[in-house]
């Protein structure tokens, strides 16, 4: 098995390993995941790619082109646009030995596969105990701009964080959406992956041989004591922002990336709670029924003595995306808005 | 048919058929606490699809997946186990009557969603296709599944990619009460699937040997790379949609239909076939094989009262 030891060698913060990184090679997060998508590849020959528009003009954002030469188009299934039959063929395959890689170009096309992953993949594991588990992982990228409106910028983390068969993950950095998808593909479970497209051009170290960064760990991306923040996916651009600018004026807080949203870091998020006693989830997606609901809910029943002010939440305020121009603009909360809400904590009494 | 397989054949009809009765008979009780779909009078499919196939080959099967299940050579005792819901059923009493699984025999799982297995027995022929095993994939449905837009989508694949699949589809005409002529525009599905490039063939479902044969011939074409097949069973359930009574009382079938799908009765056809191959030995060979099965049954539903409830 090609994964063993890429896991047990696994380091997992980016922090750590870009200050002993002689190499400094940086990459954009299309350009890492581009490469991930290549390295798994080559490790490892069960692992096949399909979706809609892998294997034609376009290859999902570039992010798939040149491997049918490569590997053959065996391995790299460009398929009808049938989202439903797709996602189960991408169970069978996971059950059969393989380790699928199935591609969708936005979120919202999940939906049309609501059976198989919801009633299929999720239980899957616990009902039938595979002896290699279900090795699946399917990559769905979150839009944003430009009219993109109601379905098709939509990012639905939290609908399925709640399925014990799945774990949710989204990376934010390069050297995370690397380290993350070939986690994923060498994981004996499901993973539904969550790119952002507004991440696409962000840069930052990527080394360039192949490592794995395990689901369930959150990265610290900052330190400070008078609040913890945690964001997830393109949210954590803002929170980096106002947070530069709030260090300005003396502010200092714990900004935690939760990477992986199903499971999530508890261990990290309530001992920088139990420090700060005070918390703002920035959500990338509506705030109600979110990621940071379970957050705070769970803040709450367990580390309430440690709070000094209610849970905080910020997040786009419904589930229609609007598509016009001044619509979609006042929509995503910004980052003066996250500013301003950061402020409002440390200075709630 | 050589006549070793035929008893072999009646033997699998009476595994099921002797299973699926005795939880008729021991559902009052309320021991089986999980809804069970059962297949008395439909079960000469399995037994003569199971006949042409391996052990490498794969079977996805449905809500009424007893008989497929027995036929590829599920125990009676981890089906049992799994009825009750006790330590030691097929998935330790995690899944119930509606998913079984047997690994070992090929059985590799079991959706209780219409038509959600069906993809997934194209990702398991499409890895074998892959992996260039030599086995194929069967994939068990009924009426009902083929309403479902996952079914089409699921043949269109098939067919372009030329995967190793045997669909069986076991028309019994009704999706729990509803009929198919209030459901299909179309009567004839096979021209249907023949445009979508599969092989087809129909076959009387009662009929044991004649399942076999078809399914026979299919298996050959798909195991030389031509691609899908399809057959098309013509059969019934005596029972209602679910339980263990015929609910043809409540009015969306008649008591005379019920009657003459019993008449045709799988069981009873294997024996005439058997009387007529074997008149000598056919009688004693046959209630052999029924003692022998009966007692089987009886066992495996003592143990299985008597084992550990699955608690974790």
């Amino acid at each position: 098995m090609p994964w063993t030891k890429l896991v047990a060698d696994g380091r997992n913060f980016s922090d750590d390993f870009s200050q002993q990184n002689k190499e400094n090679r940086i990459l954009t997060y299309g350009e890492a995941i581009t490469e991930a998508i290549d390295q798994a590849m080559k490790l490892d020959s069960s692992v096949i790619v399909l979706g809609e528009g892998v294997d034609t003009a376009g290859y999902l954002y570039n992010t798939t082109s040149g491997l049918s030469e490569k590997y053959g188009a065996e391995r790299v299934i460009e398929t009808p646009i049938a989202e439903a039959a797709i996602t189960g063929m991408t169970l069978g395959m996971a059950i059969s030995g393989l380790r699928p890689v199935l591609m969708h170009m936005r979120n919202d096309f999940l939906l049309v596969s609501m059976d198989q992953i919801v009633n299929h993949i999720a239980h899957w594991q616990q009902l039938f105990s595979c002896n290699e588990g279900v090795p699946l992982v399917i990559r769905a990228i979150v839009a944003r701009g430009w009219g993109s409106g109601a379905q098709h910028s939509q990012s639905f983390q939290a609908l399925f964080a709640g399925l014990d068969g799945i774990d949710v993950v989204m990376p934010a950095t390069p050297y995370d959406v690397k380290g993350m998808f070939l986690g994923a593909v060498a994981s004996a479970r499901p993973t539904l992956f969550l790119e952002h497209r507004w991440l696409y051009n962000s840069k930052g170290v990527v080394p360039s041989e192949p490592y794995t960064i395990s689901t369930g760990m959150a990265a610290i991306r900052s330190e400070g004591s008078q609040c913890t923040v945690v964001s997830m996916s393109h949210a954590n651009c803002d929170v980096g922002k106002a947070l530069e600018e709030l260090a300005t004026e003396g502010l200092s807080a714990d900004w935690i990336d939760l990477r992986s949203i199903h499971p999530w870091d508890v261990e990290t998020v309530a001992k920088s709670v139990v420090k700060t006693g005070k918390l703002l989830v920035v959500e990338n997606g509506p705030v109600r029924c979110g990621v940071g609901a379970e957050i705070a809910a769970f803040i709450s029943e367990r580390y309430w003595q440690y709070l000094k002010a209610p849970v905080f939440r910020i997040g786009w305020p419904g589930s229609t995306v609007p598509a016009g121009p001044k619509l979609e603009e006042k929509y995503y909360p910004s980052f003066d808005e996250v500013k301003r809400e950061i402020r409002k904590l440390v200075e709630f009494k | 048919m050589e006549q070793e397989k035929a008893y072999e054949l009646y033997r699998n009809l009476i595994k099921i058929r002797m299973a699926e009765e005795q939880i008729v008979a021991e559902y009052s009780k309320q021991e089986i606490r999980t809804p069970v779909h059962l297949c008395i009078g439909q079960e000469a499919i399995a037994v003569g699809v199971s006949s042409c196939l391996d052990k490498e080959d794969f079977v996805v099967s449905n809500h009424r997946c007893h008989g497929h299940s027995l036929a590829k050579g599920l125990e009676l005792q981890p089906f049992f186990l799994e009825l009750y819901g006790k330590q030691g059923g097929v998935t330790n009493g995690w899944g119930g009557s509606m998913h079984l699984c047997d690994m070992e025999h090929g059985v590799i799982g079991t959706s209780a969603i219409v038509a959600g297995g069906i993809p997934i027995g194209a990702g398991v022929a499409l890895a074998q296709k892959i992996k260039k095993e030599k086995g194929i994939t069967v994939i068990y449905f009924g009426d009902g599944a083929v309403d479902e837009g996952v079914f089409w989508e699921t043949v269109n694949f098939a067919g372009l990619k030329k995967l190793p699949i045997l669909f069986v589809f076991e028309n019994n005409k009704y999706a729990s009460q509803t009929p198919d002529n209030m459901r299909h525009s179309y009567r004839d599905i096979r021209p249907i699937v023949e445009g979508f490039g599969l092989s087809v063939a129909e076959v009387d479902g009662t009929d044991t040997i004649a399942v076999a044969e078809n399914s026979q011939a299919l298996v050959e074409k798909i195991r030389s790379g031509q691609g899908p097949g399809f057959l098309i069973c013509d059969t019934y359930r005596w029972l209602g949609h679910v339980g263990i009574v015929d609910d043809s009382h409540t009015g969306y079938r008649s008591p005379e239909e019920v009657e003459y799908w019993r008449k045709k009765c799988p069981v009873k056809r294997m024996q005439q076939y058997l009387q007529q191959q074997d008149s000598q030995h056919s009688d004693h060979k046959m209630r052999e094989i029924e003692d022998e099965c009966k007692e089987k049954v009886l066992m495996a539903i003592q143990q299985a009262k008597e084992a550990p409830y699955a608690l974790d």
